[in-house]
């Protein structure tokens, strides 16, 4: 790792630590190697979205060319978000693409993310499905998140609905992650869930 | 003009902590060089000017285009900032001083941190160098006790597995000898090594030490000769078989292999006397047998040795293969026989002198070799001295030869520039020069394809002062003028455009100070001293070859 990129990271990694949304346990960041290469970040559900009260893990990796190039950033807690896949928590965020500016932080990026899922941008998807269910059932969509959420990152149960679908389709020999997935799709409809799971 | 600096922001201890104002948003650390944007953003010189060449001509913060032209240095905040406090970095030195002071506060603390300069890679305290250097560095020079050969501290253990002068002991005789001389010893001298006996390519199967060999030799005289007689015995009737053969080309060439085999494998098992007639001359021999020595018997008149008359055997055999004539010679034939004894006596006789000789002449052989790995090894000794003393002249001819000019003859100027541009090494520094006896140690510095601003436009020229052997009564800082040019290699010397440009010394420049480091990080010079266009257009450039001349004038 060349000199700036291991420098700044250090700094960046202090910034984050003494910031204030960390002393209000917003925002999180480990180290995960010796050699800053790799991170790990956590980030809070922003209050009034499904996603509140929830621990999102992320995935942070610094590439050489840091700060000229953007970190490269997975979810690695499952989310149900229009800018975010399902299935491998790729992040679909103009700044880390091609709106990355070197005066960019760790710090700021864990709280772009916070504000992505407060906001999302279903007319830019990373996964199809979510941005579809999001402009068409929003009510499915809100019901979705809330449950992946509270399986997933330690959200507070408040919609014990989902879990009961879910099970009804563990009791019929389906596994409870597959289960989950074609009820989300199908916006907790248990028969299109059936038929997806059984073609 | 410039000063050439290709670091990135402060990184110290601000007291009190550094305003987020003066922080450079690249590096995070306190804007060095602070240079400004047209949208009003600040960075170090170096960091906005490295996030322009990774990612285009564009302000980090806000993405607006920008121009290297555009960039100007915000002398403002330079100012303030080289005013701030802070703490010296050097671990256990507790000063506080302004930013400005960094340097000339290093020069005197006593925590100041240097690589060592003989590579050792740590990082020890000024005052303590003199002192690691000699006593303690892994790198360090010390002689080798065997051998005297000068070697780098840590890898004395590695020399010592294959000092040649290393002692060791005989495996057999237990006696101390060098490393050098231990195959020799064992081969020839140990009297304690298991030995065959030196008839044993007669039959003696003795096996036993050197010592007691000579006496076994001495004893078994009787003994051996007989081993001798009865391998001699053996190859006469050996090479009689071999006559009995019909092609005689084929029994010219197994005499001679075949004969000096049966030497060491066979010999022991006969003890006929050598004396005893071969059973066979008795018999009358049969007509193809007739036909075969018939033949001898017609190239034999003068009993020549056998070698010389083989060749016309055969050819005498082919000739007389049809001849009807062949019963009415049998009453000469063992008269033949008689011949051919004689001959094959006389080469076996010529066989044991040649295997003595063949002996003799392996012994000598394997003392020419022990004597080639000893030169080998002498040369290898006397190569090290030369390239020591070649390093020694040249640093001496540094100093003699220059009287404050010094033309650099830059070779290999392509393929430097194109190594330069696919980035591997930014820079190029020359050997160093003495402005006269007695005088400044200096090098200069090329970037082929520029830097910073003038990267990929311009090729940049500094001189960088180095630690001399006359430093400590010389003038500091440096104080003088400095011409810098590129010659103009046209052959019409009258049309020659030489790019010169004259620097005066600035004394208050880091540059100009007395080198703290074999050779001083800051250079001064000039970022853009010539158009690549211009140098490449020119006859700048001859035979690969760029010429930079430097003239120093200290006052």
């Amino acid at each position: 790792m060349s000199n700036i990129a291991a420098a700044r990271i250090q700094r960046e990694f202090k910034e984050v630590v003494k910031c204030d949304e960390a002393a209000k346990c917003a925002i999180k960041v480990e180290m995960v190697d010796s050699d800053c290469m790799e991170l790990r970040g956590e980030i809070a559900g922003p209050p009034d979205t499904p996603y509140e009260g929830g621990n999102f893990i992320l995935e942070i990796k610094i590439p050489e060319t840091y700060p000229f190039n953007p970190p490269k950033v997975r979810f690695v807690t499952k989310i149900w978000h229009p800018n975010i896949s399902s299935k491998t928590g790729a992040i679909c965020l103009d700044i880390l693409k091609d709106q990355w500016a070197a005066a960019m932080t760790l710090r700021t990026v864990l709280l772009s993310l916070q504000a992505l899922l407060a906001a999302a941008e279903p007319d830019d998807p990373q996964d199809a499905v979510v941005a579809k269910q999001y402009k068409e059932d929003p009510q499915a969509f809100e019901d979705t998140a809330r449950h992946w959420a509270q399986v997933y990152a330690q959200a507070p149960c408040n919609n014990p609905g989902c879990s009961a679908k879910v099970n009804q389709l563990v009791d019929m020999g389906f596994t409870e992650t597959a289960s989950r997935e074609a009820l989300s799709m199908h916006s907790w409809d248990v028969e299109k869930a059936v038929e997806y799971l059984m073609s | 003009m410039e000063e050439a600096d290709e670091s990135v922001g402060y990184d110290m201890e601000f007291v009190p902590p550094l305003e987020s104002k003066y922080e450079c948003p690249i590096c995070l650390m306190a804007l060095r060089e602070p240079t400004q944007t047209q949208c009003g953003h600040r960075f170090c010189r170096s960091c906005i000017c490295q996030s322009m060449r990774e990612t285009g001509s564009k302000c980090p913060i806000d993405n607006t285009p920008l121009s290297f032209s555009s960039l100007f240095p915000d002398n403002f905040a330079k100012r303030e900032i080289l005013g701030l406090r802070v703490k010296c970095p050097n671990p256990g030195c507790t000063f506080v001083f302004e930013l400005r002071n960094l340097e000339e506060h290093n020069l005197k603390c006593d925590f100041y941190q240097e690589q060592c300069g003989l590579n050792c890679g740590l990082l020890i305290h000024r005052k303590s160098m003199e002192i690691h250097q000699k006593n303690e560095c892994a790198k360090r020079l010390v002689s080798c006790e065997y051998c005297f050969i000068r070697i780098a501290f840590d890898e004395q253990e590695n020399h010592l597995k294959e000092c040649l002068k290393f002692p060791v002991v005989c495996q057999y005789c237990q006696m101390q000898l060098t490393r050098e001389e231990l195959a020799g010893h064992i081969e020839k001298d140990c009297f304690e090594v298991i030995v065959s006996c030196s008839y044993a390519n007669m039959g003696c199967k003795e096996k036993m030490t050197r010592r007691d060999m000579l006496m076994h030799e001495k004893n078994s005289l009787v003994i051996h000769l007989q081993y001798v007689a009865s391998t001699l015995n053996e190859m006469r009737i050996k090479s009689k078989r071999q006559l009995e053969k019909p092609e005689t080309e084929t029994f010219y060439h197994s005499w001679h292999t075949d004969g000096c085999k049966t030497d060491n494998e066979e010999g022991v098992t006969y003890s006929t006397s050598f004396s005893d007639p071969p059973s066979f001359t008795n018999k009358e021999p049969s007509g193809a047998y007739a036909l075969e020595h018939s033949a001898f018997d017609f190239a034999i008149p003068d009993r020549e040795p056998m070698r010389k008359f083989l060749p016309k055997t055969f050819n005498s055999n082919r000739s007389r293969q049809f001849s009807p004539a062949t019963s009415h010679r049998s009453a000469r034939h063992h008269d033949d026989i008689q011949s051919q004894y004689s001959t094959q006596t006389m080469s076996h006789m010529d066989l044991s002198i040649l295997a003595e000789r063949m002996r003799y002449q392996e012994g000598h052989i394997a003392t020419q070799e022990q004597k080639i790995l000893e030169l080998q090894a002498k040369l290898e000794s006397r190569d090290k001295e030369v390239k020591e003393l070649t390093q020694k002249i040249s640093r001496w001819e540094a100093i003699v030869m220059s009287n404050g000019i010094y033309y650099w003859k830059f070779e290999n100027y392509t393929e430097l520039q194109t190594i330069t541009r696919s980035g591997e090494t930014s820079v190029v520094h020359s050997p160093g020069f003495y402005t006269g006896y007695y005088g400044y140690k200096l090098c200069l510095r090329v970037n082929l394809n520029g830097i910073d601003s003038a990267h990929s436009s311009h090729v940049s020229l500094f001189v960088h002062f180095m630690q001399g052997e006359w430093d400590d009564f010389l003038d500091w800082p440096f104080s003088g003028k400095i011409t810098l040019t590129i010659l103009d290699q046209n052959e019409d010397t009258r049309v020659r455009n030489h790019i010169s440009e004259t620097l005066i010394a600035k004394p208050a420049l880091a540059a100009f100070h007395r080198p703290k480091t074999n050779r001083n990080h800051k250079g001064f010079g000039y970022m853009e001293f010539a158009p690549l266009r211009t140098i490449h257009a020119g006859h700048y450039i001859k035979e690969n070859c760029l010429l930079i001349k430097a003239v120093v004038h200290s006052n």
